[in-house]
């Protein structure tokens, strides 16, 4: 996996992130971007990972339900992610490694975090009202 | 499973009758353990057993990450009254009301019962009130934030102007999902306001004119057929992560593949609660319905980005926009 996993928590990066173009809104606290290990202390709770509950609409239910909705994120995440020459892969179903085509990478821990680091690995906004990303998935999907 | 403490949020522009509003709540027996949380003392007094008083101290996390901003005296607000509930030095409280000051934004507050690791395994979101005032309107940029983000809407001092048909109009326009409730002319018991049980579902949406308020516009997306929800949680956290303060809101029940019920899904701004698996469809209609409350962002990009990651581009198979009005 390479030397850059866990780049995010090097000081560096923290400077790439506050003069990448990333959102005005994360730029209100000190430009740094939430590290891969904020969910494991426990920041978590991201919506598209809910715990199952009585009432909540989730894929986290039992282990094999788990391991194919990492398997679809993968997936779907990586038809986006080609688009800014990026790509994700599953590490020990727990995390995510986002990699550049040069190796950089770092690890995510879900995928509203996984366009924060996105943005800081490439140093420029993932924006899915781009039209030429759109008119990629067009073209992909035609 | 642990009972989530609902909590509900009242806000409203500064002497929009939010205080007056919470009187009259608190004489309603179903209310009758219920703990409040107020930041502002106005001039009506509150008689009730539990009164906290909150300043507004914004602490941001070093993340930097706006779902973790905590309004940190709110945070240490909550975390001692359940503190002291579970000693039983404060009457065991079913649900928390908090009442806002006029000025605030309304999303912090919001973020800080879903995103803090306490709070969150302890308290669920409830229903956000708002008060709009009928004599003084939509006439501050916050108004219209607290109108977007309302789950209810309460239409107060009806009786001094009574001709409000203009603003009933643009309050639909801007929210056309919530509720409308006039405080002078009807009694409003807790249930009406804080019941989210029917949260859910989404009322029907007559096509109209498009109604924006300046730069906040509301439309609603329809899709036929079934969505793949894991790639629909791409796309809406991309666009949250770039665009989230510009998505007032988005809201809506969605026909995912594999699930013979609908999925209710609710979010404000960067914040996205936990999705409901609702029982049953409201209605015969299958479609998915996305209603969204944004403030300069385009419906037409909006739309085609969705079918693009949907895999139906638009013109196709993709979904179709009603403006709300």
């Amino acid at each position: 996996m390479g030397n850059g996993i866990g780049a995010a928590h090097d000081p560096s990066a923290r400077d790439d992130a506050g003069t990448s173009p990333a959102s005005p809104g994360r730029k209100k606290g000190n430009g740094a971007l939430m590290c891969g290990l904020c969910g494991v202390l426990g920041g978590g709770g991201d919506w598209t990972d809910a715990a199952a509950r009585p009432g909540v609409f989730t894929r986290n239910v039992d282990p094999v339900q788990r391991r194919r909705e990492r398997m679809n994120r993968v997936a779907c995440a990586r038809k986006v992610l080609a688009f800014y020459g990026l790509t994700l892969s599953d590490w020990q179903a727990t995390s995510f490694v986002l990699s550049t085509l040069t190796g950089k990478s770092c690890l995510v821990d879900n995928l509203t975090h996984l366009w924060a680091a996105a943005e800081t690995l490439t140093g420029r906004p993932c924006d899915p009202l781009d039209p030429r990303l759109i008119e990629r998935l067009e073209a992909a999907g035609g | 499973m642990a009972d989530f403490t609902p909590v509900n949020l009242i806000t409203g522009f500064l002497g929009s009758g939010k205080t007056t509003l919470l009187q009259r709540l608190l004489a309603d027996p179903a209310l009758a353990d219920t703990a409040v949380l107020i930041n502002e003392f106005g001039e009506v007094g509150l008689d009730h057993h539990l009164l906290e008083r909150i300043d507004e101290t914004m602490v941001l996390l070093q993340s930097g990450c706006l779902c973790c901003t905590i309004r940190g005296e709110l945070s240490a607000a909550i975390k001692d009254l359940h503190s002291k509930r579970e000693r039983g030095i404060v009457p065991a409280f079913r649900r928390l009301v908090v009442e806002s000051s006029g000025l605030a934004d309304p999303f912090p507050i919001l973020s800080t019962v879903q995103a803090d690791p306490v709070l969150r395994h302890h308290f669920r979101l409830g229903n956000v009130v708002t008060t709009v005032d009928a004599v003084n309107g939509l006439s501050r940029p916050e108004s219209i934030k607290q109108v977007a983000v309302a789950d209810r809407l309460v239409l107060t001092k009806t009786d001094l102007a009574p001709d409000c048909d203009v603003l009933v109009a643009e309050l639909h326009g801007l929210n056309p999902d919530a509720p409308l409730l006039r405080a002078a002319d009807q009694a409003i018991g807790a249930a009406m306001l804080f019941d989210d049980g029917a949260r859910s579902p989404l009322r029907a949406f007559p096509a109209a004119e498009e109604a924006p308020h300046g730069s906040v516009q509301s439309f609603v997306l329809t899709f036929d057929g079934a969505l793949d929800w894991t790639m629909f949680g791409v796309w809406l956290t991309m666009l949250l992560n770039r665009h989230g303060e510009k998505v007032l809101r988005v809201k809506g029940i969605l026909n995912v593949e594999g699930s013979d019920t609908p999925v209710a899904v609710h979010g404000v701004q960067h914040l996205v609660h936990p999705p409901t698996h609702m029982a049953a469809w409201p209605d015969a209609d299958r479609r998915s319905r996305l209603v969204f409350i944004v403030e300069g962002l385009e419906r037409s990009v909006i739309e085609r980005s969705l079918a693009a990651f949907s895999g139906r581009p638009t013109g196709r198979s993709g979904p179709s926009a009603t403006a709300a009005g």
